[in-house]
């Protein structure tokens, strides 16, 4: 990759790739970190490593694949410290960015990971399927079934009596509909 | 967060979508709208320019981590035999050089015994373990890790 095809490309990603890596980790700062390094890994990968028109999603891959590893590290660390400090409650809820939705974070927060990233590339970055599976480095066609669920343990979280209730009107639906579902 | 124009086919028909026809699928659905368009931080401002500068350095960085994370199991392995096999050369030691009385048979006994396994796994485990950890050295990184 040539610098004006990168200068294109992060002006093109960086503003979503951000908010979806925000949305996982939660963290301002670190949602810095692991998009700057997402985009350096992905400028230092050898001519050739990516298929031509596969670089969004290549790029996705990479900052999902540093937030799983940063998740990793940290669920490891908070494990050793619970067993060492013979505490058994969970984790404390991170502390919320100012400004940001709480509630709507601490319901998308309790999902797994990999949930939470597939509904935010469907619903609000609107991958198709085969983006998806080359993000999350599944097989294509196990997508949907993986969306099907991530979409019910999401429901399953939702409060009944806010269901629909939002702040915001529902212009998202899942998009792309004949490639998704 | 992407808004898509109203001509987007996507964005004029959304109730029609198989999807919303479940509540709890339509409730998913609205929540994932609202949670886009939550407000939420700006990112910070960086110059590409200066990402291209810094990218052989965090490859490089994240290259010696991945090697680092590979080579750590093994190397841990190996370490525990290593250590098991001096305590079982300083057990026979001791057997030898300390008078111990009726104990001696004893722990003449667990010399032996102690040896058996760790010669064995000296043997089996090391040089394997020696290998893995040069090939995982070597191995190429995943995207991103």
């Amino acid at each position: 990759m040539d610098e004006a095809q990168f200068h294109a490309l992060y002006a093109a990603t960086h503003a979503r790739l951000w908010a979806y890596v925000y949305r996982l980790t939660g963290e301002r700062a670190l949602a810095d970190d692991l998009v700057q390094d997402s985009y350096c890994r992905l400028f230092q990968l050898p001519a050739g490593r990516v298929a031509a028109g596969s670089e969004r999603a290549y790029l996705y891959r990479i900052a999902t694949n540093l937030v799983t590893d940063h998740h990793r590290g940290r669920t490891r660390l908070l494990a050793r410290l619970r067993e060492l400090l013979l505490v058994h409650e969970a984790a404390p809820p991170r502390t919320s960015e100012p400004g940001e939705g709480r509630d709507l974070q601490a319901i998308f927060d309790r999902l797994p990971r990999r949930d939470a990233a597939l509904l935010w590339l469907a619903y609000v970055d609107g991958h198709d399927h085969r983006e998806i599976a080359e993000i999350l480095d599944v097989r294509p066609t196990s997508v949907r079934v993986l969306l099907s669920r991530a979409r019910a343990r999401l429901a399953d979280l939702l409060p009944p009596e806010t269901r629909g209730q939002h702040a915001f009107s529902p212009a998202l639906a899942p998009r792309g509909h004949g490639s998704r579902d | 967060m992407r808004s898509l124009p109203p001509s987007h086919p996507a964005a004029m028909a959304p109730a029609t979508d198989r999807e919303l026809a479940d509540p709890r699928d339509r409730a998913v659905a609205v929540f994932m709208d609202s949670l886009a368009r939550s407000p939420c931080p700006r990112p910070r401002a960086v110059d590409p320019a200066l990402l291209i500068r810094r990218a052989p350095l965090v490859d490089a960085l994240a290259d010696l981590r991945a090697r680092e994370r590979r080579v750590l199991v093994p190397a841990l392995a190996l370490e525990i035999v290593t250590f098991a096999a001096a305590a079982a050369v300083g057990l026979q030691l001791f057997v030898v050089l300390a008078p111990l009385g009726h104990l001696r048979g004893a722990l003449e006994l667990a010399a032996r015994l102690a040896w058996a396994p760790l010669g064995l796994s000296l043997i089996v485990v090391a040089l394997p373990l020696l290998w893995w950890i040069a090939e995982a050295g070597r191995a190429p990184r995943r995207a991103g890790r």
